[in-house]
């Protein structure tokens, strides 16, 4: 009993030590909590970047891996929110109306760096969003590409996609592509998508808008046309696996010719063994990519908004702006900044169709980021249980559809 | 009863084919957190790697927040099972050995607490968490601990139960209050159930995934649980999962309640024991 | 004892109380009240509640709402882990009562997965139930079954594969050893009459072991009820997420959602006092079943 009751007290002692290591000197740099999506620590190349032309503040990255809206609306609830927040596009304006976010008018047009005349036209659409409060600046901005293996093309001998594909075209190449030993597939045409943005843009590209002027739900004849054409090819030419099957990247593994993602996965595939390169993605009844940004946002909480500020602002600006696209891949939504190709990050083996990225501005559009990340996750596995055979395409357009809308009212 | 060699070779048999059941989670987070992260994928699957990555402990040690999350854990365990263990244990002491106005009532009601599940109290300990500015530390999830566990008090009481009254009669003869029988004659004689209620908080504390979940954001205050299931994500993919450093995390996660088993497993089936029998 | 005394007596045990009281009122009673105060509003914790009435519960009790959806899966669930629950571990204590060696060897191996964090064994099972990669599959296809389920993906295996993996629970080793020590307190001499009988091993059984323990099934049965209500969230919540398409969304996960990822307290507070009553009329039934069997005075 004694030695118990010692033991505890060791450890006790011990955890306490631990737990007092973590208290900063108040004489030093100002440190400034930065949140991000992502796996990201302060050795990123853009926050070495900042620190190299600032002693006096010091980022701290709050790196949030999963799930980054729920938690940082988690955090501005329980008051525990980082000093600057990149926001997404739906809790921006949710911020801002709440009084979390500090607005920026007088900040911007004080500074000589940041340059509001210069956004793509997409991004500045949404970056307004209360008649001319400006809450959040947008930090680079993305789109999706259909990402192919060139070595699997050549091997079956079918001409690599265009930047003109249709999704009929891709269908039939996902044909020729897949191989069969038995049973089992040793090479599949097209890998599952992995990243429920992908449906949207499908969607979008069937013709629905996907979402209104007034942030409601428009879909319909897209989607029906959406869930038909990814059945056929899971269930019926069996050129992609059905959802929740594999472990891992199928298309990095070399088990898919082709997969479809976000642009941010170039620099993932940069040490891939085989040949590779980017289109926009393929086009149904109109070419579409559903798009991404996120907003530098100040706490309305935050002691220290004039440090976050500096941050800010230093990373709108030009160098700002060339250290973020390198480091994530993503172009800046500054058109001057973008024309630069900072964002061009090469691989060894692709891609080099750095052309793809145009679409972005003539066909993207910012959709189902506009609307509460829980609802539209759920709708993406309502989509999934389809090509399951759980639910039907009726149930799905017909229940699941207008359930969503209700969640999205409940949330007003 | 005359044995046959024949009945115990099949006895043996099937307690071995049950164990190896049992342990073959354990089995497959040790062969999987061996392996490389294709290796994970590889098909066939192979029941060992051939080539074993230890490198993937020394990875999760050095280059993830594992210290950290363990760190966080010890803090949630110390705490509460100290605070559970004085608050369930002067709780349990007067439902016991005292004669007082409402005895069964307070018994009564502290046994119906019991079932009371976790989340149908948790939005409100939410929101006052939240008034006190406690949310996104380890506050909420200690505090608690210092007011008596319900479960806990029922093991303590049902040990109490045992204790001779006549023993706290004989010291309050000899000028004892009430709490110095508690705490000079019925605790010291109570060591066998302090020590079984401190392991199985310890090992419910190790296990608890809700109240992190819902309390701590920051990455730096995350428990082990937390931690796993955010850890190892690949780097624009979060959805993707480095599932070789996964099942080493996981393995590391249940080493220390296997060894906890291996030195009380005595306590452990004596507590566990005491809340399904009769007296 | 007179007056005074007594009531000096009174007040040390009320002080003795006061730890418990005290965690009561904040942590269980109060909120148990505010919870249904709360489930009359709608609130966001951003702007301020707004008093709507019965809103919240119009909306829950609506067909196709995803409350009704998960008081099914609650259902389905709680059936699903008592039963595997009860049974594996009374297999698993009758084992343990072999009359040999190394039996402690064997308890160490049947409870160990009780005591691992549930988000470890999750992990695991997500690799094991892997459609094409899973060492499952790949054992059935080598015994030559070719049609594989695909676990985690489909509205009746995903029941199964949640099954096999409560199994590997706390609750189930918890019953085990309650199991074991309720068979090691069958009188030695009713097997002895048994063996002179001639009964053989399932005869003893049946006719001498099952009345004696009959029982504690009945006891573990109900608290293996109360349990799954806890313990559905840290077993759902890592391993299927509440896929797939809702399907396995427990009500504690349904709660958990609406009000930690929607931040819809007032719809999430109306789910936990449903949930409350649920789980008060189950505990009134446990309180009426243990107190014929247990003797708490």
């Amino acid at each position: 009993m004694k030695k118990i009751f010692a033991l505890c007290f060791l450890l006790a002692v011990a955890v306490g030590l631990l737990a007092a290591c973590g208290n900063d000197d108040a004489d030093g740099p100002v440190t400034i909590r930065f949140s991000m999506w992502d796996t990201v620590d302060e050795s990123a190349s853009f926050i070495q970047a900042f620190h190299a032309v600032q002693d006096d503040i010091r980022i701290e990255i709050v790196s949030i891996p999963e799930d980054y809206s729920t938690v940082i609306n988690t955090m501005v609830i329980g008051g525990t929110a980082p000093d600057v927040i990149l926001a997404w596009e739906v809790d921006m304006p949710r911020f801002a109306a709440n009084g979390n976010i500090l607005r920026l008018n007088d900040r911007i047009n004080a500074s000589d760096l940041v340059r509001m005349d210069d956004f793509m036209a997409a991004v500045d659409g949404i970056t307004d969003v209360t008649g001319g409060g400006l809450y959040g600046i947008p930090w680079v901005y993305a789109g999706h590409f259909l990402y192919f293996n060139k070595d699997m093309f050549d091997a079956a001998g079918i001409p690599y996609p265009t930047d003109n594909w249709t999704w009929d075209d891709m269908a039939a190449a996902a044909q020729a592509l897949t191989i069969r030993d038995g049973a089992s597939t040793t090479q599949w045409g097209l890998a599952p998508i992995d990243f429920g943005g992908i449906w949207y843009s499908m969607i979008g590209q069937a013709g629905d808008a996907v979402v209104d002027a007034n942030m409601n739900l428009s879909m319909g004849p897209g989607l029906r046309r959406t869930l038909e054409f990814m059945y056929r090819l899971t269930n019926e030419y069996q050129v992609t696996p059905q959802p929740g099957g594999g472990l891992g990247d199928l298309f990095a593994a070399g088990m898919a010719a082709m997969t479809r993602q976000g642009n941010w996965f170039v620099p993932g595939y940069a040490d891939v063994p085989f040949r590779w390169d980017i289109v926009p993605l393929p086009r149904d009844s109109r070419a579409h990519t559903a798009l991404h940004t996120g907003f530098f946002t100040i706490n309305a909480q935050s002691d220290h908004p004039e440090e976050a500020w500096t941050f800010i602002e230093w990373m709108m600006s030009y160098n700002g702006q060339r250290e973020l696209s390198q480091f994530s891949a993503n172009p800046s939504a500054m058109m001057s900044v973008a024309a630069q190709g900072y964002h061009r990050v090469a691989g060894q083996h692709g891609p080099t169709n750095w052309g793809a990225f145009d679409y972005f501005n003539h066909y993207g559009a910012f959709t189902f980021v506009l609307l509460n990340s829980s609802v539209t996750g759920n709708l993406v596995s309502q989509f999934d249980s389809v090509l399951l055979g759980i639910n039907s395409i009726d149930h799905v357009i017909n229940v699941e559809i207008p359930a969503a809308q209700r969640e999205l009212d409940a949330l007003r | 009863m005359k044995t046959f060699p024949w009945l115990k070779i099949l006895q043996y048999s099937i307690l071995l084919l049950v164990a190896a059941f049992m342990m073959f989670p354990v089995f497959w987070i040790f062969s999987n957190s061996l392996r490389t992260l294709p290796g994970i994928s590889h098909f066939p699957p192979r029941l060992f790697p051939e080539t074993p990555q230890f490198s993937n402990y020394v990875y999760v040690l050095r280059n993830s927040n594992f210290l950290l999350y363990f760190r966080n854990t010890m803090i949630l365990i110390v705490a509460n099972t100290v605070g559970t263990l004085i608050s369930s244990s002067m709780v349990a002491y007067p439902l016991a050995q005292m004669e007082f106005r409402g005895r069964k009532f307070f018994f009564a009601l502290i046994l119906a607490t019991m079932m009371v599940p976790a989340v149908t109290t948790i939005i409100p300990q939410f929101i006052i968490f939240r008034e006190l500015g406690w949310l996104d530390s380890l506050w909420p999830m200690i505090v608690p601990g210092f007011f008596a566990f319900p479960y806990n008090v029922f093991l303590f009481r049902q040990f109490f139960m045992t204790i001779p009254k006549s023993l706290g009669e004989a010291a309050k003869i000899d000028g004892c209050n009430q709490w110095q029988v508690f705490s000079i004659v019925v605790v010291p004689l109570a060591k066998p159930v302090f020590i079984t209620i401190g392991v199985l908080s310890a090992i419910w504390w190790w296990n608890e995934l809700f109240q992190p979940l819902i309390y701590v954001q920051a990455n730096h205050l995350r428990p082990l649980t937390t931690g796993a299931l955010a850890g190892f994500r690949v780097h624009g993919s979060p959805h993707m999962v480095q599932w070789n450093l996964q099942m080493a995390m996981a393995m590391l996660m249940i080493i220390p309640p296997m060894i906890l088993y291996l030195v009380a497993s005595r306590y452990i089936v004596q507590g566990i024991k005491a809340t399904g029998l009769k007296e | 004892m007179n007056r005074a005394e007594r009531m000096k007596n009174n007040l040390a045990a009320y002080g003795f109380l006061s730890p418990w009281f005290i965690g009561f009122l904040l942590f269980t009673g109060g909120p148990i009240i505010a919870s249904l105060v709360l489930s009359l509003t709608r609130w966001n914790l951003l702007s301020p509640p707004e008093f709507i009435g019965f809103r919240n519960y119009i909306t829950m009790f609506s067909p196709g709402s995803g409350f009704l959806n998960s008081l099914r899966a609650t259902l389905i669930y709680t059936v699903i882990s008592v039963v595997v629950s009860v049974t594996a571990s009374l297999f698993m204590a009758t084992l343990l009562n072999f009359r040999l060696k190394f039996m402690g060897f064997f308890q160490f191996c049947f409870f160990i997965p009780a005591v691992m964090p549930s988000v470890a064994l999750a992990f695991v099972f997500q690799l094991i139930f892997n459609q094409h990669l899973g060492i499952l599959n790949y054992g059935l296809s080598v015994i030559g079954i070719a049609a594989q389920p695909n676990w985690l993906n489909d509205t009746f295996w995903v029941w199964v594969s949640l099954g096999i993996v409560t199994i590997f629970t706390y609750s189930t080793g918890q019953m085990m050893l309650i199991f074991n020590a309720a068979f090691k307190d069958v009188p030695q001499h009713l097997y002895e009459a048994a063996d002179i009988e001639g009964a053989n091993y399932v005869q003893r059984f049946w006719h001498v072991t099952m009345p004696y323990i009959s029982p504690i099934i009945l006891f573990n049965v109900v608290v293996g009820t109360v349990n799954s209500f806890n313990t559905a969230f840290s077993i759902v919540f890592p391993l299927t997420g509440g896929g797939p398409a809702n399907e396995t969304t427990v009500l504690s996960l349904e709660l958990y959602n609406s009000a930690f990822r929607m931040f819809n307290m007032g719809m999430a507070s109306a789910i936990a006092t449903v949930l409350f009553i649920i789980v008060a009329t189950v505990g009134a039934i446990q309180f009426r079943v243990s107190k014929k069997l247990v003797h708490y005075d």
